[in-house]
């Protein structure tokens, strides 16, 4: 079926400049785009500007005016085609929290079971 | 009147003119059907009203004792949180360049030299994490779980082992698995639990002599075993192993001593048990947890 798969494109949010360099390299060793931003605002200008990301991998701890949670909920509200996925080594969140579309994994995640993660909310 | 009264409220007119509002009680002494005494006692309706003042008073500061106890315990919870999560990111960081330039080309010494920084930040970590753990202990909070029977336990234990290799890489690790039953821990504490004891096997045992780790699941329990080999530990001094700032006395005895308390910390929150046993053959640290909670 040459042709006819599309590369899918993930959006990472995190303000640790090498810990987002470390997981776009991974992604992108996957097979995904990646696409980076520093915080909640940058991320809204990617998304205004591309209209083909598929799944925000965001932090959930970040400085600004929105934490990784109030902007899943914007992006939900906004793209709801857009999958989430939040991570955060200090929070912990229950499903229950999280806009339909959404999954959280804790940090530090395993490469493996990060990539899991992603393409089972890819294909839902 | 029948054999008692309460409350009664009167009015004393004192000689001067002023007027104290008192409060009868009285009891009647029986004797045989005879009755030998009547009791009252009276007292000042004010000082009655004091006491209830005072014993309302009382509740009013026990409450609001409570609610600053309650306070305090959040702002110490939220303090220890921030805390580590201020003291590992800047290790998330070290450890994503690592991964980084380890997916570059680099020189035999240049692989060696981002090894020995991986040891370093797996060292630096385990520490942060035990510190905040004594500290919450300290400070009046207990080991919190996050159980999950669902996941399973067995790569939780290999990366902890294979860190741990990677801060000693001359020394032999032998590790066996069989867990053939979902255990429902914390798998992270359980983790940072082996983690301790294997770093604690490998800067008290002998060098040149290998660690070995059984973990299994046994009879409804979960039993991890980590043993090296070396001079034996006094028997005398088995006991005092688990308490805080112990320290051997390996080549490598430098640390604040409180790896093996925070493991058998780890152990009583999942409700198990952490004991030692040491003779010239081999000084083996047994943790066994029940299975289910």
């Amino acid at each position: 079926m040459l042709g006819t798969e599309t590369v899918q494109t993930i959006l990472i949010v995190e303000d640790e400049t090498l810990v987002r360099m470390d997981s776009a390299d991974m992604l992108e060793q996957a097979g995904f785009e990646v696409l980076e931003a520093a915080d909640a605002s940058e991320a809204l200008v990617i998304l205004n500007q591309h209209d083909r990301v598929h799944l925000l991998f965001s932090d959930i701890d970040m400085p600004g005016d929105m934490d990784g949670l109030d902007l899943a909920r914007l992006v939900h509200d906004r793209w709801p085609h857009i999958r989430l996925l939040l991570t955060s080594g200090h929070h912990r969140l229950d499903a229950d929290q999280l806009p339909d579309a959404g999954d959280f994994v804790r940090k530090p995640w395993a490469q493996d079971a990060l990539i899991v993660r992603i393409r089972g909310l890819l294909a839902e | 009147m029948e054999d008692r009264f309460n409350e009664v409220a009167l009015e004393l007119v004192r000689g001067e003119g002023t007027r104290s509002p008192i409060l009868v009680n009285a009891t009647v002494v029986r004797n045989r059907g005879t009755i030998t005494q009547i009791r009252f006692a009276v007292f000042l309706a004010a000082e009655r009203r004091l006491y209830e003042r005072g014993l309302l008073d009382a509740r009013d500061k026990a409450e609001a004792m409570i609610v600053t106890e309650r306070a305090d315990s959040e702002l110490r919870e939220q303090f220890i949180a921030v805390l580590g999560h201020d003291l590992r990111n800047p290790l998330a960081s070290i450890t994503s360049g690592i991964h980084m330039l380890e997916r570059e080309t680099l020189s035999p010494r240049g692989e060696k030299i981002v090894g020995l920084m991986e040891g370093s930040v797996v060292r630096a970590a385990a520490l942060i994490d035990n510190v905040l753990d004594f500290a919450r202990g300290r400070l009046g909070g207990g080991i919190t779980l996050d159980r999950n029977a669902a996941e399973p336990l067995e790569p939780v234990l290999r990366q902890v082992v294979s860190e741990l290799r990677s801060i000693a890489p001359g020394r032999t690790v032998n590790a066996h698995y069989d867990l053939d039953e979902p255990v429902d821990c914390d798998r992270v504490r359980i983790g940072q639990l082996l983690s301790n004891l294997l770093g604690n096997a490998l800067t008290q045992g002998a060098a040149d002599q290998s660690v070995s780790i059984d973990a299994a699941t046994v009879d409804g329990e979960l039993v991890i075993a980590v043993s090296n080999r070396g001079h034996p530990i006094p028997a005398e001094a088995l006991d005092r192993l688990f308490h805080p700032f112990v320290r051997g006395t390996g080549r490598l005895s430098k640390g604040l001593g409180l790896g093996l308390h925070i493991a058998s910390e780890i152990a009583r929150a999942h409700g198990g048990t952490l004991n030692a046993r040491s003779d010239e053959a081999a000084t083996t640290f047994i943790f066994t947890m029940p299975l289910t909670s």
